[in-house]
């Protein structure tokens, strides 16, 4: 039986690792790109933005302890309720593209030595299939059996990487074009959809004092870590960080010890990589369990094999037009994730407000009635 | 409809999904080349041509164990428009595919000193296999020839190269190592600049025989061999024994070559950019030349802008005494103590050398200590009131610092 | 209804009668029956199983103090004489047939319809012993045998507490296999045992011949690539186990014992972990996992590199592998597929073959396989020698073996077939089905995931005894403490 139940600590883990590991592959070039030597500070924002609808969320669930689809059931009826989770699940799959598309380049370059069949990144999709049709109780123990393979590897590769690091290559700060740094800020939000998740989270775990601080804190986490590589990637590189993409893979090349013993760090961006493709498939498991939600029938490996579907077509696409994706990720795709981000929030308390006020009524009227 | 039974049809397509990774595991070629079809490029030499690029990359092509050799070298010439294309012509000439994540030094013939440095290794900035990890370095002559020569010590010119630049050898002060990323970092800075080691080739036996005739490499010469462990009697009419000499650095500005430092110049660019670890100093004091072991090195330059430009060099070592000329006892060589005039002679020779350094790298007009870009990093807001050029128009001022270690 | 003639005279009291009938039913020349009277005149008649009951507990038992009874002594004088501590009496047949099959003694008494089943079943076996799977340095050195019932003693001894609960229960419907259920009452979770005693008794199969049979039967997923019972030869594993809150299945035939719930972890540990330091014991299973990992993907590993993506192997390293297998006509995948299944050949031949001929095929196993094969250019020497070490390593973790060798070869068709790509999917594809599989409630990753965070102290690392007072979080068990010091 697909359970959905989750625990503080899996949700705390799932923003943190699941949150920060897809945004390590192609994200510091792009950032690199865009704004110079601040591309530090994009993931920060981002990351400062989905914090907060990580806790605005996370206390309607600590007041209400049902899901925002009850919620919004309760308080809106359920065709909205089922609108909502509709457009939920249907952003959800287009989340995964960019992630998936920059999975599919990082495969192609960092897995082998020549450019590959594409056929080499179908198991992507049987891992995706299967994963997809598993539920978020699945979700949150692989996010906790990938913890320690994501510490462990990051700071492998950070400390390989720090001690070849000029940190004065970051200077001056903050010198890049404002407007430059608040387009990567707007472009990035499609990548950090931490606030997202949460609407799917609450409610699926059982809320105590201080739950939404801790995942809220542990939200924050993720961002400086992604923050940190970013930066340690611009101080190893400079000017030339614009030409080297996937960064994770870049990060560690000039110490003595893989110059010693061999790519040792490419064993540790391959554990890495367990962790980015559950962070790439939680969208597609977030997508399942909205649609689950609006169907209201029972749990279905089709609901995978549809959001899977609409993937791989996606995939054969534009398989070679990633420049495009990007871009319409980065235009359209961070439009919808910024909505997202702002709206549930705002209609989960709205929902919460009107269920109150629902509540006070009734309890008025059965005191009137009782009183009669 | 009859209800589809997951369980069986998930057994089925995982039974699938094995029979099809079997399938694929006993006859799979996706086009990949695997370990025998590559040849592994230890060094590559880039030199200009009249046609483009030529690139001589010594290849490493493992031999069967059971011969008792592990691996022949074979230099192979390829030429083209671009670094690309001359790789290709590798390719086309050998059949291996060249690969170049195991490339560890790139050298550059004299010949580039006609082209922008950084044009010519576009290919490796761009390319997403090839890590920038490679040490880059200038040679007199030809960059061909250099790699296809017999070093006098070590068994191919890579190898023998890779050890003069080695960070052992980089510690002494002698040598300027860098790497490819390092040039590339220095060129887009604010300073323009950049520099790397300059080999000369010094003696060699039979010379101009040993070498392969520059009329065979032109038409795209067949590769030479040399092998590990041979005998070293020169084969096929290969180059004789060389020694390399890797103590100066060669200048360029903006990509452009603009000079090489002499060796004296080199080993202060080393002491200011804080490379050195344990040097050797010479000084001479009442007529008695000391030698002096600087330990503890620490050395940079830095800007400062109070009353106007002005570039600190400042040098700091702990001395100790080696060796000396003249009559000497135990007693007096006992103590260890280097005394005040040993001291103050070391001082004043780094200081002339630091001196003499920074107004070469002026006539020059290469900022190859980074002014520009120390202005641009710690002083953005004045960075358009003094320019690109305030390196030229600074007041230099020297601190040096040796104490005795006794 | 009129009763059958059969059962009517079985129901006379005449002796003669009753033995020929009984004759009818229990036909294999191997049941014995033993007439004979006391000098007073009683007859009486025994039946029982040659080779399992026990002759000599039976003349002294049974025969010597019959030879007392008078001609005309009531029921209640026979029963009062008979020396035997086991002794029931019945009047259904059925109840004398399964017990002359179990080994038991029935007795029939002139005159009497109730007849008597005298426990002197005495089966062979082999002594208890060191099992061969579980060998310890320090600590006890008992295992289980054949025999449930010398296996529930090795238990009683151990834990002598009146809230050990041993349920017998009988499995195969023909083999009547006798499976014992041990738990300890208000340790094990609640509905585990019932749960477990449920699927046992809801199968309905010929033949148990071994505790295999039955974790097959009680696993809710039998084709799975994982096990879902826990397995020990060890009576001190056995109790260390249901005192944190597992059920122990002991099974007649087998000395296997099982438990569930299981969770994976517990294969990484064993005995001896508890007998030694802390610190050693952290070592050793670091160990263990890390010699599992390397035994499983180091051949995927190697493949990988060599065809997909030569930059992981160090540059000398690479010429030596280059220059060994530049002479060999097969793939690098396909020789390394050819040199598992020499492997494999060899460790079956190796268990089944005669001890005479061992050491003959040894040599030939080692030199002409290992050595000739390399120096004719078949195989390289890196290849050997990789598989060999997996092969030992996986060994570290016998329990797994079984599952371990598997994954191996499933890692090596990917890594051959797609690439490192391939291995790293499959992982997180394993990583996925583990997550999501349990085993009576209890998940198979626990305590790791879900984290419990308590467990961790018995999970890869070994606190010393004094930091783990609780039971393990992840068992459920409604008495969480385990250890009380009374030092203040």
């Amino acid at each position: 039986m697909i359970k959905n139940e989750l625990s503080m600590r899996q949700t705390a883990v799932i923003m943190c690792v699941l949150g920060a590991a897809s945004k390590l592959m192609l994200w510091p070039t792009s950032l690199a790109s865009a704004c110079g030597n601040a591309l530090w500070l994009p993931p920060l924002v981002d990351t400062a933005v989905q914090t907060a609808a990580v806790w605005a969320v996370a206390l309607i669930g600590s007041k209400t302890g049902k899901t925002l689809f009850e919620l919004f059931s309760q308080s809106f009826t359920k065709p909205v309720a089922c609108a909502i989770y509709a457009l939920l699940s249907l952003f959800f799959v287009l989340s995964a593209v960019v992630p998936m598309s920059e999975q599919q380049l990082m495969v192609h370059e960092v897995f082998y030595d020549t450019i590959p069949s594409i056929w080499v990144f179908l198991p992507f999709f049987f891992f995706s299939v299967y994963a997809g049709s598993k539920g978020l109780t699945n979700a949150g123990r692989t996010a906790e059996c990938c913890l320690p393979l994501f510490i462990v590897s990051m700071l492998f590769l950070l400390s390989l990487a720090v001690t070849e690091c000029d940190f004065n290559l970051l200077l001056p700060v903050l010198d890049s074009p404002a407007g430059d740094i608040a387009k990567a800020c707007f472009g990035g939000m499609h990548r950090s959809i931490n606030g997202v998740y949460m609407a799917v989270f609450a409610g699926n775990f059982r809320y105590k004092r201080g739950d939404a601080a801790k995942i809220s804190a542990a939200c924050a986490t993720g961002g400086i870590i992604v923050s940190a590589v970013c930066a340690l990637f611009y101080a190893q590189y400079g000017e030339l960080a614009l030409t080297q993409y996937f960064a994770v893979a870049k990060l560690a090349v000039f110490s003595p010890v893989v110059a010693l013993v061999g790519r040792l760090d490419l064993i540790a961006v391959y554990v890495l990589d367990a962790a980015i493709l559950f962070s790439i498939v939680l969208n597609i498991q977030a997508a399942v369990y909205c649609m689950y939600c609006v169907t209201g029938r029972e749990w279905h490996p089709l609901y995978s094999l549809l959001c899977n579907g609409a993937l791989f077509a996606v995939t054969l696409l534009f398989n070679n037009s990633f420049a495009l994706v990007q871009r319409a990720a980065e235009s359209y795709l961070s439009v919808a994730a910024a909505a997202f981000t702002f709206a549930l929030p705002a209609l989960a308390w709205t929902a919460y407000a009107v269920a109150k006020a629902g509540n006070g009524r009734g309890r008025t009227a059965a005191a009137e009635r009782g009183g009669k | 409809m009859k209800k589809i039974n997951i369980k069986k049809l998930s057994a089925c397509i995982y039974a699938a999904v094995i029979v099809l990774l079997a399938f694929l595991f006993f006859t799979n070629d996706f086009g990949l080349v695997d370990i025998r079809k590559t040849a592994v490029i230890t060094g590559a030499g880039i030199d200009v041509a009249e046609s483009g690029v030529e690139v001589t990359a010594q290849l490493a092509v493992p031999q069967p164990a059971e011969d008792g050799q592990t691996t022949k070298y074979l230099e192979v010439t390829g030429g083209g428009a671009t670094v690309s294309d001359a790789l290709n012509d590798i390719n086309v000439k050998t059949g291996f595919y060249p690969k170049l994540v195991f490339c560890k030094l790139i050298l550059l013939g004299e010949s580039c000193a006609r082209r922008n440095i950084i044009e010519l290794l576009n290919y490796f900035f761009r390319d997403d296999y090839t890590h920038l990890t490679p040490q880059i370095a200038m040679c007199a002559g030809s960059a061909g020839d250099m790699v296809s020569s017999r070093p006098a010590f070590g068994s191919t010119s890579t190898e023998a190269i890779e050890r003069l630049l080695s960070r052992e050898a980089q510690k002494s002060g002698n040598v300027a190592g860098v790497r490819l990323k390092d040039i590339g970092i220095q060129t887009n800075s604010r300073s323009r600049a950049c520099y790397m080691p300059y080999i000369v080739g010094e003696g060699g036996v039979a010379e101009e025989e040993g070498n392969a005739s520059p009329s065979d490499r032109s038409d795209g010469g067949s590769p030479q061999e040399s092998e590990q462990g041979g005998s070293g009697q020169g084969k096929n009419g290969a180059a004789g024994e060389k020694e390399l000499v890797c103590n100066r650095a060669a200048l360029f500005r903006g990509g452009i070559f603009a000079g090489v430092l002499s060796p004296e110049d080199t080993f202060a660019l080393n002491a200011l950019s804080d490379n050195i670890g344990q040097a050797t100093l010479s000084c001479d004091v009442e007529d008695r030349i000391y030698s002096l072991n600087l330990r503890s090195c620490s050395g940079g330059a830095e800007l400062r802008l109070e009353d106007g430009p002005r570039v600190a060099l400042a040098f700091s070592a702990l001395a100790q005494i080696t060796d000396a000329t003249g009559p000497s006892s135990p007693e007096a060589d006992g103590d260890g103590v280097v005394h005040g005039p040993v001291l103050r002679d070391g001082e004043d020779r780094l200081k002339e050398m630091f001196t003499r350094l920074y107004g070469e790298l002026v006539r020059l007009d290469c900022d190859a200590l980074g002014v520009a870009d120390m202005l641009y990093r710690g002083y953005r807001d004045r960075f358009d009131s003094f320019g690109e050029d305030v390196f030229k128009n600074a007041r230099v001022e020297c601190s040096v610092s040796l104490r005795s270690s006794g | 209804m009129e009763q059958p003639a059969s059962e009517r005279a079985l129901c006379d009291a005449d002796l003669k009668t009753r033995l020929k009938h009984i004759k009818e039913i229990l036909t294999s020349p191997d049941i014995l029956t033993f007439e004979f009277s006391s000098p007073h005149g009683k007859k009486f008649a025994l039946v029982y199983l040659d080779g399992i009951t026990d002759k000599q507990l039976l003349g002294e038992l049974v025969i010597k103090p019959l030879g007392r009874v008078k001609g005309d002594a009531p029921p209640g004088a026979v029963r009062s004489l008979l020396a035997s501590p086991e002794v029931k009496e019945s009047k259904d047949i059925s109840v004398a047939v399964e017990s002359v099959l179990a080994g038991d003694a029935a007795l029939f008494v002139e005159g009497q319809q109730t007849f008597y089943v005298l426990g002197l079943k005495l089966p062979p076996g082999r002594a208890v012993a060191e099992p061969p799977t579980q060998v310890a340095i320090k600590g006890p050195r008992e295992g289980f045998t054949e025999d449930i019932k010398v296996n529930l003693g090795l238990v009683r001894k151990r834990i002598k507490s009146p809230a050990l609960q041993v349920k017998m229960l009988s499995s195969g419907t023909r083999s009547h296999t006798a499976v014992a259920l041990c738990y300890i009452r208000g340790v094990c979770r609640q509905g585990v045992a019932e749960r477990v005693e449920e699927e046992i008794l809801s199968q309905k199969i010929d033949l148990v011949p071994d505790s295999s049979y039955i974790s097959s039967l009680i696993s809710k997923r039998p084709r799975s690539l994982f096990k879902r019972c826990g397995s020990c030869e060890k009576p001190d594993i056995f109790c260390a186990k249901i005192c944190e809150g597992r059920v122990g299945i002991i099974v007649d035939g087998s000395p296997i014992a099982l438990t569930a719930p299981y969770m994976i972890a517990e294969d990484f540990q064993s005995a001896e972990d508890y007998y030694i330091t802390s610190y050693r014991a952290t070592v050793i299973r670091t160990l263990r996992l890390l010699a599992v990992l390397v035994g499983v993907l180091l051949p995927a590993l190697y493949i990988s590199a060599q065809l997909y993506k030569i930059e992981l192997i160090p540059l000398k390293l690479l010429f030596k592998i280059a220059g060994s297998v530049s002479g060999i006509p097969f793939s690098p995948s396909v020789e390394m597929f050819f040199t598992l299944f020499i492997v494999e050949v060899l460790n079956e031949a190796s268990v089944r073959m005669p001890k005479y001929v061992g050491m003959a095929l040894s040599v030939v196993g080692a030199l002409v396989l290992g050595d000739t094969a390399v120096k004719a250019g078949i195989i390289s020497t890196p290849a050997v020698i990789i598989t060999a070490f997996s092969a030992i390593c996986l060994y570290t973790v016998p329990d797994l073996v079984e599952t371990t060798a598997t994954l191996r070869l499933l890692y090596l068709l990917v890594a051959g077939a797609v690439g490192m790509y391939g291995v790293a999917v499959l992982s997180a594809f394993l990583l996925c089905y583990l997550s999501g599989e349990q085993s009576y409630g209890v998940p198979l990753l626990a305590p790791f995931a879900p984290l419990v965070v308590s467990d961790l102290k018995d999970g890869i690392s070994k606190s010393n005894l004094y930091s783990m007072r609780r039971r393990p979080r992840s068992l459920g068990s409604p008495d969480k403490v385990r250890f009380k010091s009374d030092k203040k």
